[in-house]
């Protein structure tokens, strides 16, 4: 195990680094899932009570879509295509792909993020955490087989965390 | 004392005989015991290995075949039951340039050494191990040993042994060992060409030898090995030859798929090109031979595996000498100084 | 938690403190420890240490079983062990308080790292309440720090992770401590820039968490006091730090270079002697042949076939591993070849408690083979002391062809002290010659003087002969069931071992040669006893201290020194093995002192126990 204080390689399990004497045993001790980190890693992503999805077909203008997402408060829509899950509309993917070409109107599908990373009920919020914190999102579409049923965001998870924090 | 491979000095070393090796000792096994022809023999291929008498050692544990050393006129040492093989390894790490013969038996080896034989044969520590099975404790008097056969009658089980047997030459490959070869006491000949082998060969040899008891297990393998039967009921193998046996030589052993079986030259369309040769490096002809037995099959003796590795004690000093190499040979000095180390000057006291 | 202190900072010189950093496996305490030592030691100070590390491999953090100490002592005297009791303890966390709040004594010092005592950390090891808030430490004299937050808070603007900047706080806690005795920190910068010079971010990481601490210490008004430990006055020299496993594996070094022999280890890997095997097998470079064997008979037989072929067979265990070895140590006391056996004793009996120090085999080795088979028995006292005996081990089995037991222990192995580095040119000499004469050469031909067989070596022309476990008969040595020649040489191998007794130094005495009471002991107890009785003796007591280093045979003048005191008590960590070997033979009544806790004896409790024997024998006639 490369010690990370100094660089050295020491063997595998040595408790102190042989050249430098910094302690090793923390580094490779499996932490047990306890508490927080076992309710983040047990618990399934149907409780954080993510709302239904905003699906909308791909053909949609994208310029009605703005203004409705402005007017609903919606931050996230999900494009189908016959119905399947074909991509995701964000208010990000409106800042980023409509900046400085003002309020044309196209499909939505020429704008969306497609085929988004997407999750199921039974998966657990610390894989929701994981794919947003790798992929650098803040939405995740859940669906059944291809069909969008909800959207876990970022907000939902923190809002989960801080309600269990106290 | 040098490094060469069989310790020789540069000057010629004197021809030695067979009565070299032959001690003062009175021998004293049972008479008629399969012990007297191994000892003849072993005397006998002694002078070819080119060591001076005085670089040949061997180590035996106990049992009957623990009093070998006493009879051998070069250096021995009687040891404890069953821990030959571990004091073999300790002496060749420390002396590379003897020759060094390990005798032991069945019990010995199998029992209570069981484990010291498998991780000499492992490490391919440079000894020759040749052990006598007479499939029975002989010393203390008759009782089972890991090779009788199920359901022996002996002292210690009066109702017969309620053990399974194990084939030595399978634990020797379980062991990865580099030499596996067995012969039977009786055949002179054959033990000398065996022992010859195991002699040379450069690692770990380790030499099963059928062994006749007569007082305590007597005719244990006399069914197959006794003159008038030995050429149909026994498999002598050579490297690269088919495996044939019989008084004519025309019944040999064929892989059927996987399976070996016994077939005669001339019936069914069989030819010697359907014989199977035999490999000595092959793992796995080595451990259908070494699960082979009578009276289902030929019992194969002679050399059933024969590979090259480096030996455990040429390891040993090849990283001292890397050591020595990249290090510079050790200075005590800066040995005991090292770490951290502090100065108390002199007090004016 | 802050006071604010209207006394102004004071400065009061001690002659010895003893400090114990304690804390999770992960807060660096061992290192704390060392660089705390080496500090002391380089300063001047006379130092003892005992690391106590946790038993098992990996626990959770900030468990009970995750705990790791290292308690060390420095004085301005010559000090022997590493304090009964700490002075001042650091805690890092609620486990490291709660398994080690037992030895501060009442008014000791406590200075904790507040940041880990939390709900969670407190919930782990039962705390059902801080007891940092809830008056329960009342009786100490408590400081607590949250040297997790000033430590990150000095790490700040250094590209560190957080655990990298976590990993600092040792340094923290370190650099408190030398402001708290008034240390300098040179030499622990000197030694992050050497040993971080490849990462010079982490190294400014660590020097800025050390300074932090200093001028924590400094600044903050929570201390109201420094304490000053000047110097001790120690012999003149270079020194450096030892365990008992070091100057094991470094005498058994010089033991073959002194004899021009190879060196041949054989060993099993069994805790506390594994260290010697590991250290061992670096020394390639000097021609040491190590060797892991598949278990401990195998590595005892390696050993006595390595001493077959001339090499110094050495194989090193612990109790268990002892037990095991003991047919093979009695093959090698009938073929009376030179071996030497390691035995770190632990608490047993079995398995036992493996990181826990004992010293239960002493009568193991003298009688744990069949029939009389006796080997000679050395017991290093001091952990430097280990590499002397290793070499007078050898200097015993060569010249008299015969296994050497080496008792050591958990204790020894583990704990350092300052050692003297000798120049190898004034190392005793003890290489013997092989034999290699044929005329009149047999094989237990015995040398008048010594009793010794000759060494013929495998490779020597014209000296073939067996050897082996059957009984050989006396001179000639072929194998014989021949009574009288059986007791012969049964008494032989006595005397052999017997006539040793004239070879090794007498035994000293430390204090008046004659007096109330004389405590005698052997082995690890050394530094507690010495430090008892230089107590004692302060206080007028007529109490003298001699340390057996020879087991057997004893010195020649051991049963005239022990007769020279009215009592003889021996204090030992097992329930009375040297008690019985001395009233057996001196028919002396002595008495015992027997504690078998797994850890070694208070100062205190050898001088109470003392004072009642000196007690006992003022109230009873003389």
């Amino acid at each position: 195990m490369i010690c990370p204080v100094c660089n050295f390689g020491n063997y595998p399990g040595d408790d102190t680094c042989a050249n430098c004497g910094a302690d090793l045993w923390a580094l490779d001790t499996p932490e047990p899932a306890t508490g927080f980190h076992g309710r983040l890693l047990g618990r399934h992503l149907e409780e954080l009570g993510a709302p239904a999805a905003v699906s909308v077909d791909g053909a949609a203008d994208v310029v009605e879509l703005v203004e409705r997402m402005h007017r609903d408060g919606i931050d996230c829509l999900l494009v189908t295509e016959d119905g399947r899950l074909a991509g995701i509309f964000t208010d990000r993917d409106a800042i980023l792909k409509m900046a400085g070409r003002g309020l044309e109107h196209r499909p939505v599908r020429d704008l969306m993020t497609p085929d988004p990373v997407i999750l199921r009920h039974d998966d657990t919020i610390a894989v929701a955490i994981n794919k947003m914190a790798v992929g650098g999102f803040r939405h995740v579409p859940i669906v059944e087989g291809s069909h969008p049923i909800a959207v876990v965001s970022a907000r939902d998870v923190f809002r989960h965390i801080a309600t269990r924090l106290g | 004392m040098t490094e060469s491979t069989n310790g020789t000095t540069a000057t010629a070393v004197p021809t030695l005989t067979r009565k070299d090796f032959v001690s003062d000792q009175e021998v004293r096994w049972c008479p008629g015991c399969g012990d007297y022809s191994i000892l003849a023999q072993t005397q006998k291929v002694m002078p070819d290995f080119g060591y001076p008498r005085e670089n040949i050692v061997f180590i035996s544990g106990i049992g009957c075949s623990g009093r070998l050393p006493y009879y051998m006129n070069t250096y021995g040492f009687h040891s404890i039951h069953g821990r030959a093989p571990a004091i073999a390894t300790g002496l060749k790490a420390a002396r590379p340039d003897l020759m060094v013969w390990v005798i032991t038996g069945d019990g010995d080896a199998l029992s209570i050494g069981g484990n010291h034989l498998i991780h000499s044969l492992r490490r391919n520590v440079d000894l020759r191990i040749v052990m006598f099975n007479n499939r029975i404790y002989g010393l203390t008097k008759g009782q089972a040993s890991p090779t009788s056969e199920f359901g022996k009658v002996t002292k210690s089980s009066p109702f017969g042994t309620v053990d399974y047997p194990v084939s030595p030459l399978a634990i020797a490959l379980a062991a990865e060992a580099s030499f596996i070869a067995r012969t039977v006491d009786t055949h002179t000949e054959h033990i000398q060409q065996t022992l010859e082998g195991a002699g040379r060969h450069h690692g770990s040899a380790f030499v099963e030898v059928l062994q006749n008891c007569n007082i305590f297990n007597d005719g244990a393998h006399r069914e197959f090995t006794d003159r008038e039967v030995r050429d149909d009921r026994m498999l002598s193998l050579e490297h690269g030859k088919p495996m044939l046996f019989g008084k004519e030589r025309n019944k040999g052993i064929r892989l059927h798929g996987h399976k070996p079986e016994i077939v005669t030259i001339g019936e069914n369309g069989i030819s010697e090109a359907d014989i199977l040769v035999h490999d000595e490096t092959d793992p796995l002809i080595a451990f259908m031979l070494a699960h082979i037995y009578w009276p289902e099959f030929p019992v194969p003796v002679g050399v059933i595996r024969r590979i090259s590795r480096p030996t455990h004690d040429e390891l040993m000093t090849g990283q001292i000498e890397q050591a020595v190499a990249s290090r510079g040979k050790g200075d005590l000095a800066k040995l005991l100084a090292s770490g951290e180390t502090w100065t108390v000057e002199g007090d004016a006291e | 938690m802050t006071t604010v202190r209207e006394r102004p900072m004071t400065a009061r010189q001690l002659e010895r403190v003893t400090i114990r950093f304690a804390g999770d496996s992960g807060d660096g305490m061992q290192l704390t420890g060392s660089q705390f030592t080496r500090t002391a030691a380089v300063f001047g100070n006379d130092i003892s240490t005992y690391p106590d590390f946790p038993a098992e491999i990996r626990a959770p953090a900030g468990s009970l079983p995750g705990v790791s100490g290292f308690q060390l002592s420095f004085a301005s005297t010559e000090i022997h062990t590493p304090g009964d009791q700490p002075d001042v303890l650091v805690a890092m966390n609620p486990a490291a308080l709660k398994s080690n709040l037992g030895d501060l004594p009442i008014g000791g010092a406590l200075v904790v790292n507040e940041d880990a005592f939390t709900p969670v950390n407190l919930n782990k090891v039962g705390y059902a309440t801080n007891p940092l808030t809830d008056g329960s430490l009342a009786a100490y004299d408590v400081f607590s720090v949250p040297i997790s937050t000033l430590n990150a808070r000095a790490s700040e603007g250094l590209e560190l992770t957080n655990k990298q900047v976590d990993l600092t706080k040792n340094f923290f806690a370190l650099g408190l401590m030398f402001w708290l005795y008034d240390r300098s920190l040179d030499p622990t910068i000197r030694w992050i820039d050497e040993k971080f010079s490849k990462r010079p971010v982490i190294a400014e990481g660590n020097k800025r968490a050390l300074r932090a601490g200093y001028n924590f210490g400094e600044t903050t008004e929570i201390f109201h006091e420094r304490y000053l430990v000047p110097p001790a006055r120690l012999a003149p020299g270079r020194y450096r730090n030892i365990t008992g496993n070091e100057a094991t594996a470094l005498g058994f070094v010089a033991a073959s270079q002194l004899a021009d022999r190879t060196l041949f280890y054989g060993s099993y890997p069994i805790t506390p002697a594994s260290d010697i095997l590991h250290s061992l097998a670096a020394y390639k470079n000097f021609g040491v042949k190590t060797y892991q064997a598949e278990d401990e008979i195998a590595a005892i037989g390696a050993a006595i076939g390595a001493s077959y072929g001339g090499a110094l067979g050495i194989t090193g265990t612990s109790g268990p591993g002892l037990a095991l070895k003991s047919e093979a140590l009695g093959l090698a006391v009938m073929v009376e070849l030179p071996l030497v056996v390691i035995d770190v004793q632990r608490a047993g009996p079995s398995t036992g408690m493996p990181t826990k120090t004992e010293q239960g085999d002493l009568l193991q080795v003298m009688f744990g083979r069949n029939s009389d088979s006796p080997v000679a028995v050395v017991a290093p006292a001091t952990p430097a002391e280990c590499f002397d005996m290793a070499i007078e081990a050898w200097r015993i089995a060569l010249k008299y062809m015969t296994p050497v037991a080496f008792m050591s222990d958990a204790f020894l192995a583990n704990g350092a002290e300052p050692w003297a580095i000798p120049d190898p040119d004034d190392l005793p000499h003890i290489a013997v010659p092989n034999r290699t004469e044929k005329d009149g050469f047999y094989p237990y031909l015995r040398d008048p003087e010594t009793l010794a067989r000759p060494w013929a070596v495998p490779g020597t022309p014209g000296l073939e002969h067996r050897i082996g476990g059957l009984e050989k008969s006396d001179v000639i040595g072929n194998v014989s069931y021949d009574p009288e020649n059986h007791h012969r040489m049964t008494v032989l191998r006595q005397e052999k071992i017997a006539g040793i007794a004239a070879d090794v130094p007498p035994l000293e005495v430390y204090g008046a040669p004659e007096g109330d009471l004389l405590i005698l002991g052997w082995g690890s107890t050394y530094g507690a006893i010495r430090s008892a009785v230089e107590r004692l003796r302060e206080r007028g007591q007529a109490v003298s201290h001699a340390h057996l280093r020879h087991l057997n045979p004893f010195p020649a003048n051991t049963e005239a020194v022990l007769r020279s005191f009215r009592r003889v008590l021996i204090p030992e960590l097992n329930l009375g093995h040297l008690l019985m070997l001395v009233r057996a033979r001196y028919l002396i009544d002595a008495v015992g002192y027997n504690r078998v806790r797994g850890k070694p004896f208070r100062i205190a409790e050898l001088e109470a126990e003392a004072e009642r024997v000196v007690g006992e024998l003022e109230g009873s006639a003389t």
